[in-house]
């Protein structure tokens, strides 16, 4: 009796035994390759050992199916110069991304290499969870990065991350819908009058053959903290500022309320979609039913994929700068991708050969090649590459006076979160602007005290 | 129990155990609850102390070296933040309905899957199945049939003329939390209506024919003497269902992130953004404890007020 | 249902009722399956199709194309596979861990007993999110991170509360007569327990198995947490983390993955659910 369920306890402590010990999985990663003959054509990169090192990295590329094959590529690539290191990745889904690295930070086990872009490495940096990168990297690297871009990465005067691949938003329209309603499909609107004036037009033609409605221009106007970036480029093409020098919350202000105000114009007219997220809106104009929408230059490959149609996509679409409004310039921002060294990794120098690889020309090349991305680098933005056709050319000219999305604080992603409800408040409960601005202000205060 | 004792005693003297026999019973039931628990204390108790215990102090993601005790302080800034109360609010009203339409829902179909129609196993098995699909995919399929420009539910209610434009269902604040309740619903009724079902048939039927014989109609048949024989079921049943939708995070993570303007967010998703948006672990802590106690009282009251409607029937 | 209560009642009535109760049962299935039938054919559409009104009920050219992308993906059946040892171990925990709790839950009225119930049931009481960085500190500590124990664990204590409550249900509709027979013939407590009374709850059993299962299969959060290696993911974490992009929603993809995802065990449970159902009937659950 006692003898047979202490025997069954004893079955039972065995097996949890063995449950943990069969739990240490031997490592059968598929993404190193182990090319031990390129050690002898090994460049620069070595490490002072010979022993291989391995470095993890953290990202979400590998997630999308529009960059797991450029970033796989990426990554072989570098183990194929630098035999000695090893990169493991770990790919974690865009939406969850943040959260999951700062689990892993704060519990003491980060990725060697984090990727990020500037509302999460804010975040990063503000856990404590990023090393100083002047000591790792060559400073030529360092100083061949744009002021502005570099500036955004760089947290009480240490540049704790590398600018990596800067999104600016430009100008998408729908040749297609331009023709049908009666505009010259090849002529971007080159004011912002024209602009508003051209989506009125197409969203005067209703519905489409299969009864869908179309609308002339679209903004991400709802549900994520990244819809919230888009209405801070909106804001200051009305002339808006975040933020003011000495860091004091300039959101309530004219500009702001004339931007709301626009908004909600937009959206009595039914001229703009309400209570989208920017994946709606590419979808909207992938399947030809909306008439301007606003994206970074992965818009392309984006496009052609979600609309079905490929390559043949790019004669449906034109792309330009966004018109100048109040500020007479073309206000835009740009969203970056970047790069970080966790501040608890055991492979620091490891770590830096990656990064300093993906941000150099072979990588970037290769990057832009299959994806068109650019480059935060004034050596590698300049090389006829780069700029091969009038596509990328719109996008590096955007670049110049693209401003860097205001992330300076760990709390700007929340921020963000709570401009798009002020958003959704204006556009959808037709509440009270200058209310609602003052709220959001004063939540922003909050959160930023 | 006394001819157990009496038992027990020939037992004792069989075996020749020393020990009384209660404290045997005693042990012997420690023993068998142990593995469990030990799994438990390991893998939710000791973080649940441990969370209990940061949500006494000030404790930011941000500074984790620097936490400092700080006198309920967590609490008080948390059940005076509007906010809160708004979350928790939601909360109860997305939670009551889910479980009060999927009862309803369930309860029906299991009385009329327990009356002897032919195929009835064939509709059982069919209505069983959306359990059988994982949260978060539901959550993408319900997306999908909610949207607003190519989803199929705004394509059928504007043929059939009930609407005359696109709704978008979970993009404005006063359809946003009605279509995720419908969700959950669809998702959860199936397990309600197998429960539930298998408690009507275990119903003797003498009871309720003789309800009938006696004069009474289905319905007095039904709510006096079928409900009280399956009142323990329908206790369990629903209290597990309350306190698993007070969790529910893949809905409304997935489908709308809390918003629009927060007419979703309900409090898994404010402890989420106070944790980490905010990164202030205190007061998603404090929550987690607000919460815990919450449920704790209201599982205790809802077991003793329902407890007194059941029905031994031996 | 005895002859005279038919007399007595007569046969049209029923037989209208039984119209009546057919088209309820009918208008139910097909609003709870739908959703199930347009999962399965948006995945057999291409992109281009879904993103255009008036949907097709029936695709008018049909493709597979997808599911082949989907299945060559070598990674989408390790996470299958994964999912499956994950389900299947939290399950065998579970039953475990369940069978010898809840007996002691039934038959031995201890002190502490209420509480310890109340115990099982308060796991679930408390918000995923805020243990998320303790459980992952603690998972870290035992160096169980990216194993299969971890989320087998994870999984068994969701599920555990559940079970419990199940099984007791069973125990109790067993008399006690049984274990004093037993006894009174020499039998040991323990074997009592698993060669007379066990088999008896094989209904209930299975009735735990298949929730247990759907739970593991279910689980997200903790599967994202806990893991970090692509060849240890499991299921659902990992068709979001694969076509849940940042850039756009590829509809025809996500349903495919989640067709893919679900329909095995749709076929399983649908074969075995009459078990579950009887099962749960045998043991006249009360709790």
């Amino acid at each position: 009796m006692l003898k047979r369920f202490l025997a069954v306890s004893m079955i039972f402590v065995f097996c949890v035994s063995l449950l943990i010990g069969c739990g240490q999985n031997p490592d059968v990663s598929k993404q190193a390759t182990n090319p031990d003959a390129a050690a002898t054509a090994a460049g620069t990169q070595n490490n002072s050992t010979a022993e291989k090192v391995t470095v993890r990295m953290s990202n979400w590329l590998e997630t999308e199916e529009s960059t797991k094959e450029i970033f796989k590529k990426l990554m072989d690539d570098f183990m194929a110069a630098n035999g000695n290191i090893k990169v493991e990745t770990v790919g974690v889904p865009f939406a969850q991304y943040k959260d999951q690295v700062l689990i892993a930070c704060s519990s003491g086990n980060p990725a060697d290499v984090i990727m990020g872009n500037s509302q999460m490495m804010v975040a990063f940096n503000g856990a404590k969870s990023l090393e100083p990168l002047e000591k790792l990297i060559k400073t030529e690297t360092i100083s061949d990065f744009y002021e502005n871009n570099l500036a955004g990465t760089t947290f009480d005067g240490k540049v704790m991350a590398l600018p990596w691949a800067p999104h600016p938003n430009a100008m998408f329209w729908n040749k297609d819908l331009f023709k049908q309603a009666g505009l010259d499909p090849e002529k971007a609107p080159a004011t912002w009058e024209e602009m508003v004036a051209a989506a009125a037009k197409i969203a005067a033609l209703g519905k489409d053959k299969d009864g869908n409605q179309i609308y002339g221009i679209g903004y991400a106007n709802s549900k994520e903290s990244h819809a919230g970036t888009v209405f801070i480029g909106l804001m200051y093409a009305f002339g808006g500022k975040f933020q003011d020098e000495s860091g004091k919350i300039t959101f309530d202000s004219t500009a702001t309320k004339d931007a709301m105000q626009y908004l909600r114009d937009l959206a009595a007219k039914n001229i703009m979609p309400t209570g989208v997220e920017q994946k709606s809106v590419r979808s909207l104009f992938a399947s030809g039913r909306l008439g301007i929408c606003f994206d970074g230059d992965m818009g392309r490959g984006t496009f052609r994929s979600i609309s079905g149609k490929g390559a043949e996509f790019d004669k449906s679409m034109g792309v330009a700068i966004i018109p100048a409004n109040k500020t007479g310039r073309s206000e835009t921002v740009y969203t970056e991708h970047q790069l970080g060294i966790a501040a608890e990794s055991k492979n620091k120098e490891a770590a830096a050969a990656l990064i300093e690889y993906l941000v150099g020309k072979e990588a970037m090349l290769n990057y832009h090649k299959a994806y068109g991305t650019l480059s935060a680098r004034k050596s590698i933005a300049a090389l006829p590459e780069m700029n091969e056709d009038d596509y990328m050319k719109v996008f590096n000219k955007q670049s110049e006076t693209a401003s860097p999305l205001p992330a300076n604080n760990p709390m700007f992603d929340k921020a963000c979160l709570e401009i798009i409800k002020g958003v959704e408040r204006v556009t959808m409960n037709n509440d009270d602007i200058p209310t609602v601005v003052g709220d959001v202000q004063k939540k922003i205060e909050e959160l930023y005290k | 129990m006394e001819q157990n004792t009496m038992i027990n005693k020939t037992n004792m003297k069989k075996t020749g155990f020393k020990l009384n026999r209660a404290k045997n019973d005693r042990i012997y039931a420690w023993a068998l609850t142990l593995p469990a628990l030990l799994v438990l204390a390991v893998t939710i108790f000791i973080p649940m102390l441990q969370v209990l215990r940061m949500s006494m102090y000030s404790y930011s993601m941000f500074d984790l070296n620097n936490i400092v005790w700080n006198n309920f302080e967590n609490f008080t800034s948390v059940l005076r933040d509007k906010e809160f109360i708004e979350s928790f609010e939601r909360t109860l009203l997305y939670v009551f309905s889910t479980v009060i339409i999927s009862f309803v829902i369930g309860l029906l179909s299991a009385i009329l899957l327990n009356s002897p129609i032919k195929g009835r196993n064939i509709f059982r098995g069919v209505l069983f199945l959306p359990w059988a699909i994982p949260t978060v995919v539901a959550a993408v399929l319900w997306m999908w049939l909610y949207q607003p420009q190519y989803g199929v539910l705004n394509y059928i209610l504007n043929q059939l003329h009930i609407v005359d434009k696109n709704i978008n269902w979970l993009g404005q604040t006063n359809t946003a939390m009605g279509s995720i309740v419908i969700a959950a619903v669809w998702r959860q009724m199936p397990l309600m209506m197998v429960m539930l079902l298998s408690a009507l048939q275990t119903v003797p039927k003498e009871l309720e024919e003789a309800a009938i014989i006696d004069g009474a109609n289905w319905f007095q048949s039904f709510r006096n003497v079928t409900i009280p024989c399956i009142m323990s079921v329908i206790k369990s049943v629903t209290l597990t269902s309350v306190v698993t939708n007070f969790q529910m995070f893949g809905f409304f993570f997935t489908m709308t992130n809390g918003g629009p303007v927060n007419s979703t967010t309900t409090l898994t998703l404010y402890t989420y953004q106070k944790a980490f948006m905010e990164f202030d672990m205190g007061k998603g802590s404090a929550i987690g404890v607000i919460w815990l106690a919450f449920l704790i009282v209201f599982a205790s009251a809802y077991n003793k007020i329902l407890g007194k409607m059941e029905v031994n029937s031996d | 249902m005895s002859n005279t209560f038919d007399k007595t009642h007569g046969k049209e009535k029923k037989k209208k009722g039984n119209v009546f109760k057919y088209c309820i049962l009918i208008i139910f299935t097909v609003i709870f399956i739908f959703p199930i039938y347009w999962m399965i054919m948006t995945s057999i559409k291409t992109n281009d199709v879904l993103l255009r009104l008036p949907p097709e009920w029936i695709p008018v050219k049909p493709t597979l194309d997808s599911f082949v992308r989907v299945l060559s993906d070598l990674k989408f059946l390790t996470f299958y596979k994964n999912s499956i040892i994950v389900s299947a171990g939290s399950t065998i925990l579970a039953i475990l861990l369940a069978m010898h709790a809840s007996y002691a839950f039934s038959r031995f009225k201890f002190a502490g007993s209420k509480i310890l119930q109340l115990a099982f049931l308060s796991t679930q009481m408390f918000p995923q999110v805020a243990l998320m960085i303790a459980l992952y500190s603690l998972y870290k500590n035992l160096g169980l991170l990216d194993t299969y124990t971890a989320l087998i664990l994870a999984c068994t204590t969701i599920a555990l509360p559940l079970s419990t409550w199940i099984l007791k249900g069973f125990y109790d509709t067993i008399p006690t007569s049984l274990e004093e027979a037993a006894a009174i013939d020499g039998c040991g407590r323990y074997m009592t327990f698993w060669k007379i009374i066990v088999p008896l709850i094989q209904p209930g059993i299975l009735a735990v198995a298949i929730y247990a299962f759907l739970i593991g299969w279910d689980d997200f959060v903790w599967g994202l947490t806990l893991i970090t290696k692509v060849e240890m993911r499991t299921l659902t974490p990992g068709i979001v983390l694969t076509y849940f992009g940042e850039n756009s929603y590829d509809w025809a993809k996500i349903m495919t993955a989640s067709v893919c995802a679900s329909l095995p065990v749709l076929l399983v449970f649908i074969g075995l659910q009459k078990y579950m159902v009887s099962g749960l009937t045998l043991g006249a659950v009360k709790g």
